[in-house]
């Protein structure tokens, strides 16, 4: 079967309110020319699920996209804070619910092993057990010691980006996996971008990195450097130079309006032209 | 004389031992877990929670997903595999963790300044520090000194530090404070006292930066040994890997 489509095509599946878990992690590998153009488009009331954020989260907020924020983190990593995650926060626009990369990654477990909730001790003693409503301290029927049930996540939709794919969707992710392999199992529907498709005989040979079973897959859009800004090891590092560029224009209106004409409002074709061309991201970021 | 950052990150690789499982997060605690495997701890065990177990990075890494990190390293588990396999069961002998806030007790905050739900400034969140806090073998806590740092009271407490009146029954918990202005250990109550000070800071600056009387643990308070010389040039090699425009 051959699942081949293009950017907005994806899109198009995503209904207005839907949960979407995005993979990768704050800086690395996160399936940004989809999420661009989930933040150019007109859905609204999204509900984010992610383990580790960073300009994934930041973008879909600064373009009001999203209606609630179900996350362990979200941050630049070196560059610092999210600016548009730090405002939504403090101005209460948007919900926020606080989980952690551990009780994430138990509640998309959950739905996988289709039961309701992964009790642990994680999250004990701590205020994020007082303010997340989802959570349930409840006792162990067997010690009647105290314990933490985490309810399952179910997302509607995945969205992830991998170094290699074939047509049927099966999925060659060549770095640290994140926690993409349990949102595409997760998720109702799964929809990958990859930098390059190859044939499935050609996929075989990466064996034990096929990470992400067709199975699991319902779209798969070739999309070279689709994880730019964020890096895709080991194709291309993280492009610091832009994200410093997006920190400084999420700062006032005025410039926020322009980057968002300049490197969102525009076909992913564009955006390469926009930075110089391919090659002139060839000769800063591949590795 | 090193910078306060510089000392802070030699305090924190003299604490880790050769041979030692080490969580490593960014910033501080990845530099400095860094130089101690290129000095004294050639053996030390560097994982990073994205899944990376034994890295051997050749250069310093900007996230904890870095390519370089997977490169060389023995293996690269599913995150999930690694929280649930091996940070839970309690196999990472040391937790590096920063915070904006802590307390006496080591409780941290990570996740709000302010009343929670109306923030004076919104931080980055939990992430994996509550899991680390409570499953690694020990914790190293890393931050600036300052009175809005080190408050008598926290504002949220995203991982848990020692009881009241006790430490962590299970021995784990927080172990070591390295600050701008020394390094810190915890009694039998669990409460934080000064172990050692960082060269050209006093014990009146301590007081005059934290919220509460942090009382001293030794008496005289000793004063961390000067630093070598190929502490000093290592750790310059090291952050000379790091593109322009990143300290």
């Amino acid at each position: 079967m051959d699942k081949r489509m293009s950017i907005d095509e994806v899109i198009e599946q995503i209904p207005d309110g839907a949960k979407v878990a995005i993979g990768g992690s704050s800086i690395s590998r996160k399936p940004m020319a989809l999420i661009r153009a989930l933040a150019r488009s007109g859905k609204r009331d999204l509900t984010v699920i992610v383990d580790v954020g960073g300009p994934d989260v930041d973008l879909l907020l600064g373009t009001g996209k999203v209606k609630e924020v179900i996350y362990a983190f979200v941050g630049f990593e070196v560059l610092g804070l999210a600016p548009h995650f730090r405002r939504a926060r403090q101005t209460q626009a948007v919900k926020f619910q606080e989980w952690t990369e551990y009780t994430v990654m138990a509640g998309l477990d959950a739905t996988i092993k289709r039961v309701p909730f992964i009790p642990t001790h994680a999250t004990l003693g701590t205020d994020v057990l007082t303010v997340n409503d989802a959570f349930k301290e409840i006792r162990d029927p067997f010690t009647e010691e105290p314990v933490v049930a985490v309810p399952a996540l179910r997302p509607d939709v995945a969205l992830i980006h991998v170094n290699y794919a074939d047509i049927q969707g099966n999925g060659v992710i060549l770095g640290d996996g994140h926690v993409d392999v349990l949102c595409a199992k997760a998720a109702k529907s799964t929809f990958m971008s990859c930098e390059r498709i190859l044939s499935s005989e050609e996929l075989q040979r990466f064996g034990r990195d096929v990470q992400i079973l067709r199975v699991y897959s319902k779209g798969v859009a070739e999309v070279p450097w689709g994880a730019h800004p964020t890096g895709c090891a080991p194709d291309y590092r993280t492009d610091l130079r832009h994200l410093q560029d997006y920190l400084k224009a999420a700062a006032s209106p005025d410039e926020w309006h322009h980057y968002e004409k300049e490197f969102v409002d525009v076909t992913h074709g564009e955006y390469l032209e926009n930075h110089g061309g391919a090659e002139e991201l060839v000769s800063r970021l591949k590795v | 004389m090193p910078s306060n950052r510089d000392w802070m990150i030699i305090a924190a690789a003299r604490l880790l031992k050769n041979g030692e499982r080490v969580l490593v997060g960014v910033g501080v605690p990845n530099i400095a877990a860094n130089l101690a495997k290129r000095l004294d701890a050639p053996d030390l065990v560097l994982v990073y929670e994205s899944g990376v177990i034994d890295a051997r990075p050749e250069r310093l890494p900007l996230s904890i997903g870095d390519g370089t990190l997977v490169d060389a390293a023995l293996a690269v588990l599913p995150m999930g595999e690694l929280f649930s396999h091996y940070l839970l069961t309690g196999w990472i002998d040391v937790g590096f963790l920063g915070a904006a806030q802590i307390d006496a007790s080591g409780n941290l905050n990570s996740t709000v300044i302010g009343e929670y739900q109306q923030p004076k400034v919104r931080l980055a969140g939990a992430g994996g520090a509550p899991e680390i806090a409570t499953s690694a073998r020990r914790t190293i806590i890393v931050m600036e000194h300052s009175r809005d740092r080190f408050p008598a009271k926290i504002d949220f407490i995203t991982s848990p530090g020692h009881p009241a009146g006790h430490r962590r029954p299970d021995g784990r918990g927080p172990w070591r404070v390295v600050s701008s202005l020394g390094v810190f250990g915890f009694n039998e109550a669990g409460v934080m006292g000064v172990l050692a000070l960082l060269p050209g800071h006093t014990y009146e600056e301590v007081l005059d930066l934290s919220g509460w009387r942090i009382p001293l643990m030794a008496d005289p308070t000793p004063y961390l040994p000067a630093t070598r010389a190929e502490e000093e040039s290592t750790l310059a090699a090291l952050r000379a890997t790091l593109p322009k425009g990143d300290s």
